[in-house]
């Protein structure tokens, strides 16, 4: 035990060596501050902030390019959930989440409340994921290669359940959202056969509805609009109330909220496919589940902004351990990683901790001092953000809606992306007319297209035999919690829909 | 994005380390609008050809402007890899800026396409990946034509793909593992990085010379497609050499043979599937140049000699090599050829298999 710590204590001190150099440390600051800048453009998430900024990097030697694209893809995440909490703008799937309590703080005058809240989360949840790197990176590593087709099937089955807990209104609908989700999902090429769906000879929708055009649409757009319809078009978004920090209440709702959020954030993160966005919407259903008073969440509830910002950032930090340890990138952005890597001839592979500790281990303390750095950057920066959503809404609406077009054409420098945010917007705008919640509908979006991979995976790997399901412990089990929970969701519910019809 | 003030050459400061900071934000500003296709201010443009105008040719007047490449993968993805250093040798051989484009979308047809609809005038390029000739025979109704609305520059680079077992299986050569499927028909999974892809196409072509039949499992990549062989859901993968290599040195998988004709230089020791006894069976990735058709034959030419100077540069060449691959730089006349044959044999595998992708 006391080796293990010392060896330990070595490779922390070894990763501070290197990460701790002016050149690294400047490197990881500047990485950050671009990050932030190009992160906070709605509709730019991570993998197109890292991918635009990632030529930079070819000039540098390859662990500060490689901490520098780290400080990169921290900055940026951190820029999606300002937007998420100002303008209810997700600039990346994981921040939809944060939309929902975030700009509800936001409209409630509590903007700088809840920026400061996801970015102390954000903080803790990356110093217990480091730590969890450093201790157990390669055995934590080796978890993710358990999991096969069955047992993602079943973790997605439960995140469906799960996603009707994120509904505050009525059951059904949230259901139809989900359903409606998963059917945009279908659309593109099938993953089994190369078969085109519902696209209509369409080459761009080969590749499916991209998930960030709906998200900016449905939440952004159709936000601007119902603000354009409701309100006095000269006053401000929202004005301050109070003071610009969290009140010691919203410390002590935040903080258990922030160690779930992590926790989970880890587990969902390291496995394929998860990277940060169903930890966050995982930790939002748990929270709500947990709340002594659910009908808090939408309405700006503290513990809605801690737990999702700290499940997805814990989920994008867990996401290196595979890459780092297995040399098998989990996510899109760490594949980009890895081009990276290859362009510095590094070849990410599991002999990487062993032959480049240095690299390894600096990269990992990196990760940290990057966490460090953005709290730093953007806590003064908070004052700025707020005073910016107090000016008038007929000069900010327009510069959102240019952003939002920049940031989506920019996804894949196509116009139709821009087409599809703009008629996501409407169809957002309809919705919530008619009282569905867009959440949900996103989550089916996600989940839906894994959900049918896996499942038709496994049944191409079992001969067609449904037994299979039943027969892995991973898989058995998580579904067995997927029926319990619906049962939990659903008999409160019929309960409280008879007592409604009762007293009609 | 303030692009002209970190652009702007006379506000250097002398120090040379503050000049490297200052060439490394200008990259980058230069790259963020190449990425989001605004205009590069022209004193980016003007900075570029200063700083390769002692190679510019006195020759005909070509490159005018920049030079588009377009990559119908997203960044970081294998062509893109290369396309990126070669862009940077192209913009200082050419005088003029090379700017990477990329477009990926539905397989690489949305890239493919807007370059075979651009003027020829040389000043639109395409790097794409092998699954160019393996496109047609998969889907019938492309928005081009592959053969003929593209002028063939040179190959780039080549690598082989390995054949990997999962090494709990009881198979230590190709020999072995043909028996084992002869033995167990329809048992053993085979996984791909997607239906029609490469990977897929190559295990195609195996069991159609081999006479054996396993399960189709795609993925939707490589790198799944490997995890999934590691956690041994599938059993055989034919994964390009990049994603292979670092598990079969790692001891994680056992690699049976390489897909190429010769041997890999990498990897020595390995024979390829042809020797192993499977007569006929060739399978190599590689990516290439092309133009629209109809481009002039000198711009051809000239991008074709500085192309195939460029992948041949010690630099490429180390950067190709961790990526398991070798610099090729052929002739547009062979290039051509190769693209013909392929296309072919593909239609005739595809034929054979019944796969087929709309």
């Amino acid at each position: 035990m006391i080796e293990l710590a010392g060896a330990l204590l070595g490779n922390l001190a070894q990763g501070f060596g290197v990460a701790m150099t002016p050149v690294n440390l400047g490197l990881c600051l500047l990485g950050c501050l671009l990050g932030t800048l190009v992160g906070v453009l709605p509709g730019i998430g991570p993998t197109a902030t890292v991918a635009m900024l990632m030529p930079i990097t070819f000039y540098l030697e390859p662990t500060g390019a490689l901490i520098m694209l780290a400080g990169v893809f921290y900055g940026s995440q951190y820029g999606g959930s300002t937007t998420a909490i100002l303008v209810n703008l997700p600039g990346e799937s994981s921040s939809v989440v944060t939309c929902l309590d975030g700009h509800a703080m936001a409209r409630g005058g509590r903007a700088g409340a809840a920026l400061a809240i996801a970015a102390l989360a954000s903080l803790f949840a990356g110093t217990v994921t480091t730590l969890a790197i450093a201790v157990g990176g390669p055995a934590i590593a080796s978890v993710a290669l358990l999991f096969q087709s069955p047992d993602y099937v079943a973790v997605m089955v439960l995140g469906l359940v799960a996603a009707i807990v994120l509904a505050h209104g009525s059951l059904v609908k949230a259901m139809a959202m989900i359903v409606l989700g998963v059917f945009i999902g279908l659309v593109g090429t099938d993953v089994t056969t190369g078969e085109q769906r519902y696209t209509f000879g369409i080459a761009d929708l080969y590749d499916g509805v991209g998930f960030v055009p709906v998200a900016m649409g449905l939440f952004g757009l159709s936000e601007i609009m119902l603000n354009l319809e409701s309100r006095a078009r000269d006053g401000g978004l929202a004005r301050l109330r109070d003071r610009l920090w969290p009140s010691r209440d919203d410390f002590r709702s935040a903080t258990p909220a922030t160690v779930r959020g992590t926790l989970l954030g880890i587990v969902l993160g390291i496995l394929p496919g998860g990277g940060s966005t169903i930890p966050s919407f995982a930790a939002y259903s748990l929270e709500k589940k947990l709340a002594r008073d659910p009908s808090r969440f939408g309405q700006g509830a503290v513990e809605g902004v801690a737990a999702p910002e700290a499940a997805n950032n814990a989920g994008a930090r867990a996401g290196f351990i595979p890459m780092l340890a297995l040399g098998i990138p989990p996510n899109a952005i760490m594949a980009l990683l890895v081009g990276a890597m290859m362009i510095h001839g590094i070849q990410p592979g599991p002999q990487i901790i062993a032959k480049q500790p240095e690299l390894f281990w600096g990269l990992v303390v990196s990760m940290w001092i990057g966490n460090l750095m953005l709290v730093v950057l953007n806590l003064p920066l908070i004052g700025l953000w707020v005073r910016l959503i107090q000016m008038p809404y007929r000069y900010l609406f327009p510069a959102i809606i240019v952003f939002c077009c920049i940031g989506v054409y920019s996804l894949r420098n196509s116009m139709m992306e821009v087409v599809f945010m703009a008629v996501a917007g409407v169809a957002g705008y309809v919705l919530r007319k008619l009282g569905c919640e867009p959440a949900p509908l996103l989550l089916g979006l996600i989940l839906g297209p894994m959900l049918e991979e896996n499942f038709r995976r496994s049944l191409s790997v079992s001969g067609g035999d449904y037994m299979i399901f039943l027969q892995r412990p991973i898989s058995a089990s998580l579904l067995a919690c997927a029926v319990l929970l619906l049962a939990f969701v659903l008999l409160p519910g019929v309960r409280r829909q008879r007592q409604r019809l009762r007293e009609d | 994005m303030n692009m002209p003030d970190c652009l702007a050459p006379e506000r250097a400061p002398s120090v040379p380390a503050a000049r490297g900071a200052l060439r490394i934000l200008a990259a980058g500003c230069l790259s963020l609008s190449m990425t989001l296709s605004l205009p590069v201010p022209a004193l980016a443009q003007a900075t570029a050809a200063k700083a390769a105008a002692a190679n510019a040719p006195s020759g005909p007047a070509w490159p005018a402007r920049p030079v588009r490449l377009v990559v119908p993968q997203s960044a970081g993805g294998s062509t893109d890899l290369v396309a990126r250093p070669l862009a940077q040798h192209l913009s200082a051989a050419f005088g003029q800026p090379v700017m990477v484009d990329n477009r990926p979308g539905a397989g690489s047809v949305i890239g493919t396409e807007i370059v075979a609809r651009a003027a020829p005038d040389g000043h639109t390029l395409l790097a794409i990946a092998a699954s160019f000739t393996a496109t047609p025979a998969l889907h019938a109704k492309l928005p081009f034509d592959s053969q003929r609305d593209f002028a063939p520059i040179t190959v780039l680079s080549a690598f082989p793909n390995l054949l990997v077992v999962h090494p709990s299986l009881p198979a230590k050569s190709v020999q072995d593992l043909v028996a084992l499927a002869r033995a167990k028909p329809g048992v053993l999974n085979y996984g791909t990085s997607g239906a029609a892809t490469g990977t897929h196409m190559s295990m195609e072509l195996f069991m159609h010379l081999t006479g054996t039949r396993m399960v189709h499992v795609p993925y939707k990549g490589g790198a799944p497609s490997v995890q999934a062989l590691l956690a041994n859901e599938v059993q055989v993968n034919m994964a390009t050499i990049s994603t292979a290599l670092p598990q079969v040195r790692a001891g994680r998988l056992r690699a049976l043979a390489t897909t190429w004709t010769r041997r890999a230089a990498v990897l020595p020791e390995l024979p390829t599937v042809a020797e192993s006894g499977v007569a006929g069976f060739e399978y190599s990735s590689w990516t290439g140049l092309l133009a629209p058709s109809r481009t002039p034959r000198p711009v051809i030419d000239r991008v074709h000699a500085e192309a195939a100077r460029a992948v041949n540069s010690a630099e490429m060449k180390t950067l190709l090599a961790t990526e398991g691959a070798e610099p090729v730089g052929s002739t547009p006349a062979q290039f051509a050829a190769q693209i013909s044959t392929e296309i072919a044999r593909w239609a005739q595998v595809v034929k054979a298999a019944g796969i087929r992708a709309d």
